[in-house]
């Protein structure tokens, strides 16, 4: 029994819960399932914590990769029923000085979709300043691997989305 | 022909290493061989100093997936989902596999064998039949042969009396259609936690200096003076522990707490108390329980005495207990002192 096992968990609900759904949000480009995966995570971790109390340092790898487990298994779903990317947030209004913006940010996605599994997890875990061991746990590979597939990803980001840019003309490439 | 060489430099070097040195997440050593080999390699300086101008620009078109507003999530919603705690004392540790099953089937076992032999009883005549018969089919669709044969058979069971069949009001179930009713489920005494184990072992004098092979106390064991008692322990995570005594009088006696009157904090997760050693037993004729008393927190024993003055024959006393700080466990043995036969014969239970 862990005593004030509320206050703990809600303390870790309140740390986490935002970046956490961002997270989601990044890879599933959907509100609502970002959310629905936001409350499985967390019930399976504070289920976990009830059976064995997790360091502190532990906390974020583990919710960061029991979320990428639950997630990628949407997005394989979805791959493999051929379901077109969800659009993200068209719902909301679009000002005219963010349309640059809005395009930008379809086609960053239209990029990351086109990029390996695993290479696009390792850019968005190393957008979240995730060190080395810690992506090396979330994505279960060898460390000595990490720099590899960061350096790779790097690579095929910055190709395809010059490629796409330029495909495109109308937007260039901030380099 | 010298941007092929180029490329070929490039892909014989670590580029993974260099991704790795951007971050600083190489060790001492390697940094210090790839700077070596940074000032030797022109290519991999050269990438080195690309891959940083674009990193920022990297990250900034990642974070742009970013939603811009995030929702706020209720805890008390997500704390609503989840199911309450259980009791005082859960389990840390998960009981292995044969020791879970085993409990199963201590607990099942009496159901088990009554749905075997009811299995058998159903089984047995269907696969008789089945056997019997030529295709599956024929049995639903035409009656068999054996089918038609029966009731010529009954006919002649009719001439037997039939009120035995049926089961009227007050009259007894006939033995066949008793329902098993399992035995209670055994606990084993004492024992409330799965986390920790608390173990009691006994040798018999024989003679001056000399013992018996100790052996593990059972509830109702009797004990003689100056029999050697030790206690063992185990547990899956600190503890502090005190073992006290009461007797039929429903006197509380301290067996081992620490000089300061409080439980003893145990510094391994197992061993035996006291600490390599074992004590005797006193002359005191009559029945007694041992408990050990466990607790994640330092309590008094003062506390104790308080909680079990009395509950000599009660487990309901033991809720007193609840005062200790920290969720206490317990494990409590039962047992008969007498004094030894004035012959010097070894005793026997």
């Amino acid at each position: 029994m862990i005593p004030n096992e509320k206050k703990i968990f809600e303390q870790d609900y309140q740390k986490y819960q935002r970046e956490l759904y961002c997270f989601l949000y990044e890879i599933l480009y959907s509100r609502e399932e970002a959310s629905e995966l936001l409350q499985e995570t967390f019930l399976t971790f504070f289920r976990e914590q009830r059976k064995e109390i997790m360091p502190q340092e532990k906390k974020r790898p583990w919710l960061y990769k029991v979320a990428k487990n639950k997630a990628l298994n949407i997005l394989r779903k979805r791959k493999s029923q051929d379901k077109p990317l969800p659009k993200g947030e068209d719902n909301i209004p679009t000002p005219e000085q963010k349309l640059y913006e809005q395009q930008e940010v379809a086609l960053v996605r239209e990029v990351m979709g086109e990029l390996r599994e695993r290479e696009a997890l390792v850019l968005r875990l190393y957008s979240h300043d995730f060190n080395y061991d810690e992506m090396a746990d979330i994505m279960q590979v060898e460390k000595s691997s990490i720099g590899k597939i960061l350096w790779r990803a790097k690579k095929a980001f910055k190709k395809r989305y010059q490629e796409r840019a330029q495909a495109e003309a109308s937007l260039q490439p901030c380099l | 022909m010298s941007k092929a060489k180029q490329e070929s430099v490039s892909n014989a070097c670590d580029m993974g290493m260099l991704q790795a040195y951007m971050d600083n997440a190489l060790s001492p050593l390697e940094t210090k061989e790839l700077e070596a080999h940074l000032e030797s390699c022109e290519s991999c300086a050269q990438e080195l100093a690309e891959a940083q101008e674009s990193t920022p620009w990297l990250l900034q078109k990642v974070r742009s997936q970013q939603p811009e507003d995030i929702p706020v999530f209720s805890f008390e919603e997500l704390y609503q989902q989840l199911e309450p705690q259980e009791g005082p004392a859960p389990s840390t540790q998960k009981p292995s596999f044969m020791e879970s099953f085993s409990q199963w089937l201590g607990t099942w076992r009496w159901d088990f064998a009554t749905a075997f032999a009811l299995c058998l009883l159903l089984i047995l005549p269907v696969t008789q039949q089945m056997f019997t018969q030529d295709t599956p089919l024929e049995h639903f669709n035409t009656p068999s042969p054996r089918r038609k044969a029966t009731p010529q058979k009954r006919k002649i069971d009719k001439r037997q009396p039939t009120k035995h069949k049926l089961n009227k009001p007050g009259q007894a179930t006939p033995k066949k259609l008793r329902r098993h009713v399992p035995p209670r489920k055994r606990k084993v005494p004492g024992v409330i936690a799965k986390g920790w184990s608390a173990h009691m072992h006994f040798g018999h004098r024989i003679g001056p200096g000399h013992y018996e092979k100790t052996q593990e106390v059972q509830d109702g064991q009797v004990l003689y003076p100056e029999d050697v008692v030790q206690f063992s322990y185990k547990t899956t995570q600190p503890k502090t522990l005190m073992i006290v005594g009461i007797n039929a009088q429903g006197e509380v006696f301290p067996l081992i707490l620490s000089s300061q009157k409080t439980s003893v904090t145990l510094k391994t997760l197992f061993g035996t108390l006291p600490k390599g050693r074992s004590f005797f037993m006193d002359d005191y004729v009559g029945q007694e329980r041992y408990f050990v008393i466990t607790s994640s927190k330092t309590f008094t024993w003062q506390a104790v005495q308080k909680a079990l003055k009395g509950s000599w024959q009660t487990h309901k006393d033991l809720k007193k207990l609840k005062e200790l700080p920290g969720p206490w466990e317990i494990r409590t043995w039962w047992l008969t002192k007498r004094k030894r036969s004035t012959t010097k014969k070894v005793p026997q239970e």
